[in-house]
């Protein structure tokens, strides 16, 4: 923000910050390149060194730094630069000119050969990001704080919006999205407590994050608060092998991007997981690879944090199938016993994917899925009467993804096969 | 009240002017509440409580009755397959435009209907919920065992089943109320109907009185005459014109004989054998008053004699009055026409000999286009020729309205004379759309070769993607018809 000539500047570089305006992205410390598309046909490249920094866009723009030189910052700094990628040759080009003038004689490295300098520039680099991050969190507690002093009904959205503005320039991102959520949630009866809960949840990330040492915790709450590990560097963990099955799949508008959450099973271990995929807002999901009732041998990688949960499609060894397979389902007693496990390694947790047998029913709380006890779960989401045709009061394998609303049903095994809801 | 409940009430003005928070019971022990900063230990007890809450997700539950066990089996597959390019609310498949496919799709579940199967379960909710309220019904209709079970339960998708209308509604309702409860009552107990009809006729508006003579002269029961006849005198002149129609439909009433009785004077031979058609005189009684036009009074009459009377009146049939000579006319004076007549006492009637005779007589009418044996109709366009589907005329509005599927003849006449014509193009749209969705489900794969075939062979024609769309909706149509008449509906019978 503090880079940007003007207000104009910002706003433009902020409608740039979106993956789908990006081709030929990467981030090699302290390289940062892109293709930006303009409106014309060729697309405008963008290098920035982010030590100075320095920047250069083959835009005719007499603003500098211009927009797309901007928007690019935005991208990377909110986590949407894997790093990796092959250095484009305008941005090779432009560094060994930068690096010439300004007289060093290193030769530009790639970014899996790094010299002990430019480690210790990234560790550095770093470090200071974790000191904005800290900052930040810490500011959005204060904020936290002052919000509970004066009053919630006194909190004005455009009064939180700026405040996530600081938590983006601070690179917590997520912590951000999540603060934005909280402030266009809808005037009604749930309001107060809706807008009370969110803060306090908020404020214990930012407690958390003061407080986390090492350990399994500290990377959920890194994850929450915006801190992104690349795709690379999930694939190069070890994998969990398994014959995974595909038990429901949802698109959701999110807001910079769409993302396909899929849910699995393994079938071998009982491991649960998610897969994520991304595509433009608005756009839809290409043809994933994974569809509801697709089983597939095959690696998944997970990412850091606890519970284990996202993870990213590896090696695919073979398809499989259903044939003599009977899954592990739970009581609703045990789903609930579960939900608060994973709750306790990540209170921030929305959904958590299980298998049960039940029926559905009639609560209190509206149409619920119980089991042979009478415990039952409310049922939520539009899978409800989809559910309830499918199964026609009837007992059946029920997966789905359980949260604080209850059960939403994704998918239903009958006669051998996965249907999705 | 809970805990949650309390710390919001207190979150709402703000810990600024408190010394202390409420008593939070249940997580007093974990979290401190009367020292430090007070804002801080409310956002802890909220985060405490906001996570305990967040895993308090168990209930108990009643379990429904389940649903009886389906005796219906389901179409085939490929069918199915089918019938979701049609139903699905986004755009995409081989059919692109909306109304097409939902007629497509109200005409697939009809044959579901008919051959007797039913949805399959997961297929039943999506239909339920489809925006087209045609599609809802129709899906209703097959949705088999578990779709009534299902649409028994409260809240369920779909529309619920229209009350039967309740005396209240003719005593206390609005106009539309009333008419509902007399199209009803009339259905079961005509002669009831028609006694609260009289009941209140003399207080009911004018508009109400119009409607309901509308209504009882839509499918009069020769019970009805004497309600009629009076509407000829009533106060209204919308209810004296809605009388008529009713009165054509009954062949012995008062009014139709009246109408006989000016044929002599209406239809003469002069002594070359032509027929001189003198109009009758204004009567305002049955509605041929002064304000109508001369012509205007001849069709009345005309329309109101049933075509077996003609014979009985003047010993010609209406068949042969229509072919009998007239005088030579000029512009000056052209004569009066008896065809508006025929042509409407041949659609009030359903005489189909007239309506043959009309049409072969080159007098083309969408009104008659029910009555038409489907061979006569194919002759008779074949005769007109690929012109006369080139203009928006009466040919092309008695496809568009005839009654749908169309009978094989006519679709493989439509085909053949379409694809007669030197361009393509020149064919109205209207008629590819007709043929589109009306051609016969058994011939719609022959239509759409041929009319595949004929545009293989115009280089780029202007309407192309109409055509193409046309054709694409004639080979979905086949498939559906042809996998659905695969299906052995008794053979798969589920034991109970």
């Amino acid at each position: 923000m503090a880079l940007a000539p003007d207000s104009a500047s910002q706003v433009a570089g902020r409608r740039l910050a979106r993956p789908a305006q990006w081709s030929e992205v990467g981030w090699a410390d302290p390289l940062l390149w892109g293709s930006c598309q303009g409106s014309g046909k060729t697309p405008y490249t963008v290098a920035v060194d982010v030590t100075t920094p320095t920047y250069r866009c083959s835009c005719p723009s007499r603003k500098f730094p211009c927009k797309h030189v901007l928007g690019l910052l935005f991208l990377w700094s909110e986590g949407g630069v894997d790093t990796g990628g092959v250095v484009s040759d305008f941005a090779t080009k432009w560094a060994q000119r930068a690096q010439k003038s300004s007289g060093t004689s290193q030769t530009m490295a790639s970014p899996h050969e790094r010299t002990a300098e430019q480690i210790a520039a990234a560790a550095e680099r770093a470090a200071r990001r974790d000191q904005r991050v800290s900052d930040g969190m810490a500011e959005l507690d204060r904020w936290l704080a002052d919000q509970m002093r004066r009053g919630l009904a006194a909190t004005k959205p455009d009064q939180a919006r700026d405040m996530a503005a600081r938590l983006v320039d601070a690179q917590a991102p997520a912590a951000a999205t999540r603060l934005r959520e909280i402030a266009a949630m809808p005037q009604g009866q749930s309001w107060l407590l809706n807008v009370l809960q969110g803060f306090a949840l908020l404020h214990l990330l930012a407690r958390a994050h003061q407080t986390s040492g090492s350990g399994p915790m500290r990377d959920t709450i890194r994850m929450r608060v915006g801190f992104t590990t690349s795709r690379d560097d999930v694939l190069a963990t070890a994998p969990i092998r398994d014959r995974w099955l595909v038990t429901g799949m949802r698109d959701a508008d999110e807001e910079q991007v769409s993302v396909r959450y899929v849910w699995l099973v393994g079938m071998d271990t009982g491991t649960p997981a998610q897969v994520l995929f991304f595509a433009p807002p608005g756009h839809s999901q290409p043809t994933s690879p994974l569809q509801p009732g697709q089983a597939l041998d095959a690696d998944l990688h997970f990412y850091p944090g606890q519970p284990q949960l996202r993870a990213a499609l590896g090696d695919q060894h073979a398809a499989s199938d259903l044939q003599g397979w009977e899954p592990e389902s739970m009581t609703v007693d045990q789903v609930i016993a579960v939900w608060r496990h994973v709750l306790a390694a990540d209170p921030w947790l929305n959904e958590w994917p299980v298998t049960l047998r039940g029926s559905v029913g009639t609560s209190p709380q509206g149409w619920a899925l119980r089991d042979v006890t009478g415990r039952a779960l409310r049922l939520h989401g539009d899978t409800v009467w989809p559910l309830i045709s499918l199964t026609g009061g009837d007992p059946a394998i029920v997966f789905g993804e359980v949260g604080p609303d209850g059960l939403h049903a994704t998918s239903v095994l009958q006669d051998g096969s996965v249907i999705p809801l | 009240m809970t805990d949650l409940d309390d710390l919001a009430a207190v979150a709402a003005v703000g810990t600024a002017r408190r010394t202390s928070l409420p008593p939070l019971p249940h997580i007093t022990d974990a979290v401190p509440t009367r020292s430090g900063d007070l804002a801080v230990a409310a956002l802890d007890a909220a985060a405490a409580l906001t996570v305990v809450s967040r895993g308090a997700i168990g209930t108990t539950a009643e379990s429904l009755t389940a649903c009886s066990p389906e005796t219906q089996s389901e179409p085939p597959a490929e069918f199915m397959s089918a019938l979701r390019q049609v139903t699905g609310t986004t755009g995409g498949g081989v059919i692109g435009d909306y109304q097409t496919r939902v007629a497509v799709a109200c005409e697939a579940l009809g044959w579901m209907h008919d051959r007797d199967v039913r949805l399959p379960h997961r297929e039943i909710v999506p239909l339920l919920q489809h925006p087209q309220a045609q599609v809802r019904r129709a899906a209703r209709l097959v949705s088999g065992q578990r779709g009534r079970w299902l649409t028994a339960l409260p809240g369920a998708p779909g529309d619920p089943p229209a009350p039967t209308p309740s005396i209240e509604e003719w005593t206390h309702g609005t106009s539309a109320q009333q008419l509902n409860y007399l199209t009803n009552l009339r259905a079961v107990d005509p002669q009831q109907a028609m006694e609260l009809v009289a009941q209140q006729w003399k207080q009911s508006p004018a508009a109400l009185r119009a409607e309901i003579t509308t209504l009882i002269a839509d499918n009069p029961q020769p019970t009805d005459e004497d309600f009629l006849e009076n509407c000829l005198s009533d106060r209204a002149a919308s209810v004296r014109s809605a009388a008529p129609p009713g009165l054509e439909k009954l062949p012995n009433s008062g009014y139709v004989g009246r109408m006989m009785d000016r044929i002599p004077a209406l239809i003469q031979a002069d002594v070359k054998g032509r027929v001189i058609v003198t109009p009758p005189a204004p009567d305002e009684h049955d509605q041929l008053g002064k304000k109508l036009t001369a012509q205007d009074r001849v069709t009345r009459v005309v329309a109101a004699i049933p075509p077996a009377g003609w014979k009985r009146a003047t010993g010609l049939t209406a068949t042969e009055l229509l072919a009998a000579p007239g005088p030579a006319r000029s512009q000056k004076d052209p004569g009066y026409q008896l065809i508006p007549g025929l042509v409407h006492s041949a659609a009030s009637h359903t005489d189909t000999d007239l309506a043959v005779a009309l049409l072969e007589a080159g007098h083309i009418d969408a009104r008659l286009s029910p009555y038409i044996p489907a061979a006569v109709m194919a002759g008779a366009l074949a005769k007109a020729g690929h012109k006369a589907l080139a203009k928006a005329g009466e040919w092309v509005r008695l496809l568009t309205e005839h009654p749908r599927p169309w009978p094989e003849e006519v679709s493989l006449a439509v085909t053949r004379t379409i694809t007669s014509a030197p361009k393509l193009d020149a064919i109205q749209a209207a008629v590819w759309a007709a043929l589109a969705v009306a051609a016969s489900p058994n011939t719609a794969a022959q239509c759409a070769e041929g009319v595949s075939a004929r545009l293989a062979r115009e280089s780029q024609p202007k309407h192309g993607r109409m055509i193409a769309a046309a054709t694409a909706t004639l080979t979905l149509r086949a498939t559906l018809w042809r996998t659905l008449m695969t299906c052995q509906p008794a053979a798969h019978r589920e034991e109970t």
